[in-house]
């Protein structure tokens, strides 16, 4: 596992350091200024009044903060339709998520440790086959997957009406469960657990559960919680599949309920950054706390799931 | 007394041992695979399967679920032709891909390490009961899957009576395996390769056939007469030649790369290389001759009046030239290929040749092949132009969007990785930070933002402000569909400036996602970078400074060759990346645009969205595999291109 260096050669030069240093830190600003500004502009239109967001070309609120954007997003209002409730979507997409978090890393986990340290038939094979699966393109399977998808859920609502699949849970989360990129990447980490520790537990009279739960699981959670974060946000921002299998608002997640705004948002400039800022907050806000996993995990793998 | 005990008591524990041993190996393994097992099945189910499921879909009719199979109906409306061409090459793959395991199972057995030959019967007929197999699944009638089944119980029983049984175990075991997929790929790949010619063959037969009967009625030309009955078989005739002579170059090229090879053998394969060589000669001109009566009478059917053809048929007289000239185009395909093959072989066999006249003879040979090949396949676009111009237009703006897209986020990725590494102490976290949060922030969201950003207002939008300022005129980003480098041309010409068509560069709306995506991928691209300058040893670093070299020698002579597989990585990153693209473009995406930011994944995925009678999910299905098609192709170009240029430490 290669770390993420910070430290750079002293490279201290004896001509030019303050010039060239200088000009370098003013690029740089200029750089994280270009992206912030988008940001800014989310935030800045989303805390105006209607009229200056929309009639004028102001950034920062001059005409006082109106916080009642956020209410009328999350509620629904007469401005941007009664059943229009951000705070309703965004409760669906926490529950997806929740629900794709722990299954993803419970299987995953559990696929990855018997990849790694177990030894039983076909396991090659079965890793030769995961790995297939980083070469196919989601748009290749969405056919196909749809059709199985409805095939399912026909096959589930002739035994009870109420199990369904489409425009309900388990076709947003269940086939997203597998994730070959996190099992690869706790694989290579649980390959590295020296076997003296297994042994260790052996004799102690532990299995492979026990081993796996009481041992494997707490040593590496730095990379069990990279995955995690990987798979909070590409459930979070996933657009392509939930726009094809939701149908209404019961299960509707914020970001295509967000896409759905955007095409007839109109000249409801404030409501629509709003709507922007309630479904980017929660990721920002993961993301700051947890930066440095996020980059080690993604250099590492080069993926974000 | 005592020893017989003792080593009594040793051999009842090593029993005691083992026994204990194998059941904490079973238990290890059942373990094992239920472990696995959810992660498989969910795999298994939606992500593979769906691969060849989607393939049986793209060859069947039906608006929204598969109704009934239609062939490569599907394939034909969207590319043209060119579909039983790719389709014919496809096959070829297979050969050459067949002929490389058994040439590897050959090898194996020249060496003495068994006999590679007896494996051969048992693989085809597994291959022949795992194709039977796939095939009975894609029919969704299980009624018949026993026999395939019991087929393959067969093949796997011999299989294991194969195995040998002296010598060493573990090393005549991985032969062993070595050779059942060896031969069962071999299987598998001629059975494949000869069931996809029979059947593209077959479905350009059926659907010209009838077609080819009324022309025969209306237009009496007696040389076409005696070839349009032959013409399926012709075609066989030829597509088997093709493989002979695509292993042939292969073996060949194969042989003249390898300096060790052994000295070519004339004599009775020498004799048969000529008599195929002749058959093949003969096969070329009568199917030149083929063709030439084919164009003939559609030369002469332009003139029969429509009422004596109304007669017959019911289908116009443009449908009816289209259908049947496919006949000519994919023998014209065929022929250009065949050349283009010839003329790579004879241009690595140049290189061989001792005497210069004799090197300079075969590259003569070679380029008149190439040129050969070239004008036949310059009939390429006008195959292809009967499909779905959508489609096409699609592809092309998947490109232009890569194509500016890709350098200039890696660039600007180094440029920030190498500054943030090497010049600033202080905030560097800070830096990082930012430069990544658009890679997190979910894309809806920053693509929302975006749109908001180009906005078509000339008083509010905020590009058009910056505009503004810099005195330019605004424009409608989300809205014209003129492109770029017009527009620019415009305003520094006046309005009457045309630029030729090639050079028009992408439409505004595209370059609004162009910006978008190098905001985005700068940022992840630049984090990457950073680390693999971190593998950069600073010894390196610190020896070009004092040897003297200034800030952009180091980099280009130090620095850039050994962050090359970084860079390599990205690349192939980038460039699949972006023909995946979907949700920032489906976000900036308005009715406005009149499809000017429709890439291909958005494409089809409109199709699939509003399938109608006309553009069916089938229909998609067939779009998205000529989409991974071109995918597959970019990534092994640019592993074959830049595969020397990397530098592994």
């Amino acid at each position: 596992m290669a770390d993420l260096t910070l430290s750079a050669p002293a490279t201290r030069t004896r001509r030019n350091i303050s010039t060239f240093r200088i000009l370098v830190y003013i690029m740089l600003s200029l750089a994280a200024l270009i992206y912030i500004l988008p940001f800014a502009f989310m935030l800045g239109k989303s805390l105006q009044t209607s009229f200056e967001a929309n009639s004028t070309t102001n950034i920062i609120p001059t005409l006082g903060i109106r916080l009642d954007n956020y209410p009328d997003v999350l509620f629904g209002s007469t401005a941007i339709g009664e059943s229009r409730q951000f705070g309703l979507f965004l409760w669906n997409t926490v529950r997806i998520v929740f629900m794709s978090v722990v299954g993803q890393t419970v299987i995953c986990v559990m696929a990855a440790y018997a990849f790694a340290r177990m030894r039983f038939p076909g396991r090659n094979l079965l890793f030769g086959m995961l790995l297939m699966t980083l070469f196919v393109p989601s748009i290749i399977i969405l056919v196909p997957n749809l059709i199985i998808v409805t095939r399912v859920h026909q096959f589930f609502t002739s035994i009870h009406p109420s199990l369904t699949w489409l425009n309900n849970w388990p076709s947003l989360v269940i086939p997203f469960l597998s994730n070959t990129f996190s099992i690869f990447l706790l694989r290579q980490f649980f390959m590295q657990i020296p076997n003296e520790l297994w042994e260790a537990a052996r004799v102690d009279g532990a299995g492979h559960l026990r081993f796996l739960l009481s041992v494997v699981v707490p040593i590496s959670w730095a990379p069990i919680a990279t995955t995690v974060l990987f798979c909070f946000v590409s459930t979070w921002s996933a657009l392509e599949w939930p726009l094809l299998v939701t149908s209404d608002n019961t299960w509707r997640p914020i970001a295509v309920a967000l896409s759905f705004f955007r095409e007839d948002g109109g000249t409801r400039l404030h409501l629509l950054m709003a709507a922007s800022v309630v479904a980017l907050l929660p990721v920002m806000i993961l993301y700051f706390f947890t930066q440095k996993l996020f980059t080690q995990g993604i250099t590492t793998s080069g993926l974000k799931g | 007394m005592a020893t017989t005990s003792y080593v009594a008591g040793v051999q009842a524990e090593t029993v005691a041992q083992r026994v204990s041993r194998s059941r904490a190996q079973l238990n290890e393994a059942i373990l094992g695979l239920l472990f696995v097992a959810p992660v498989a099945i969910i795999a298994f189910i939606f992500e593979l399967f769906p691969v060849a499921y989607g393939f049986f879909i793209s060859m069947q009719g039906g608006v929204n679920v598969p109704e009934g199979f239609v062939g490569l109906a599907n394939f034909v409306r969207v590319i043209g032709s060119l579909a039983y061409m790719i389709a014919l090459a496809v096959s070829l793959v297979f050969v050459l891909v067949g002929y490389n395991m058994y040439r590897r199972g050959v090898e194996a057995s020249r060496n003495g390490q068994g006999n590679f030959y007896r494996y051969l019967p048992v693989g085809y007929l597994t291959a022949f009961a795992t194709l039977t197999f796939f095939g009975v699944l894609f029919t969704l009638d299980f009624s018949y899957a026993l026999i395939p089944l019991g087929v393959l119980l067969i093949g796997v029983l011999c299989y294991a009576l194969l195995q040998p049984r002296n010598g060493d175990p573990d090393a005549a075991n991985d032969q062993h395996l070595a050779f059942v997929l060896n031969s069962w790929g071999v299987g598998l790949m001629t059975l494949s390769a000869v069931l996809l010619t029979w059947f593209t063959f077959y479905e350009l037969h059926r659907i010209s056939q009838p077609l080819l009967n009324v022309l025969s009625q209306v237009v009496t030309n007696p040389r076409f007469s005696y070839v349009y009955p032959l013409l399926p078989q012709i075609a066989a005739l030829f597509g088997t030649v093709a493989a002979v002579g695509a292993i042939f170059v292969a073996h060949r090229v194969r042989l003249s790369a390898d300096p060790d090879a052994e000295p070519r053998k004339h004599g009775f394969f020498g004799i048969i290389r000529w008599l195929f060589a002749a058959i093949a000669l003969v096969l070329v001109i009568y199917v030149i001759g083929a063709q030439d009566a084919l164009r003939q009478t559609l030369t002469q059917f332009e003139r029969v009046p429509r009422e004596t053809l109304r007669a017959f048929t019911r289908v116009t007289p443009a449908t009816l030239v289209d259908t049947v000239s496919q006949w000519n185009e994919v023998f014209t395909m065929i022929l250009g290929l065949g050349f283009i093959g010839l003329a790579y072989f004879f241009w690595s066999r140049a290189k061989h040749r001792e005497t210069t006249s004799g090197m300079l003879s075969t590259l003569l040979i070679a380029i008149a092949l190439m040129v050969g090949g070239w004008m036949f396949i310059g009939e390429l676009p006008l195959a292809a132009g009967r499909g779905d111009t959508q489609f096409y237009d699609s592809i092309i703006r998947t490109a232009t969007y890569a194509f500016l897209t890709v350098p200039v986020q890696l660039s600007l990725g180094l440029l920030l990785a190498y500054m943030l590494f090497y010049e600033v102490r202080f905030g560097k976290g800070f830096y990082r930070l930012i430069f990544f949060m658009p890679y997190i922030a979910p894309t809806v969201a920053t693509a929302t933002v975006f749109a908001m950003l180009f906005s078509n207002s000339p008083d509010t939008g905020p590009i058009n402000q910056v505009l503004k300022t810099f005195g330019l005129p605004p424009q409608e980003w989300m809205r014209n569909p003129k492109g770029v480098f017009q527009i620019i041309a415009e305003i520094i010409g006046g309005p009457n400036v045309r630029l030729p068509n090639f050079l028009i560069g992408p439409s505004l709306p595209l370059v609004a996602a162009i910006i978008y995506a190098i905001w985005v991928f700068s940022g992840y691209n630049a984090v990457i970078f950073m680390n693999g300058l971190g593998n950069v040893p600073k010894e390196m670093f610190e020896a070009a400074q004092i040897d003297g070299a200034g800030r952009w020698q180091t980099f280009r002579h130090v620095v850039f060759p050994l962050i090359s597989p970084t860079t390599f990585y990205l690349t192939l990153l980038a460039i699949t990346g972006t023909f995946r693209t979907f949700a920032h473009i489906w976000v900036l995406r308005t009715p406005d645009m009149r499809g000017a930011l429709d890439t291909t994944t958005v494409y089809i995925y409109e199709t699939i969205q509003t399938a109608s009678a006309i553009k069916t999910r089938p229909y998609a299905a067939a779009m998205s595999f000529l989409l991974f098609g071109i995918i597959l192709i970019l990534t092994l170009l640019q592993n074959r291109l830049t595969r020397d240029k990397v530098f592994y430490g």
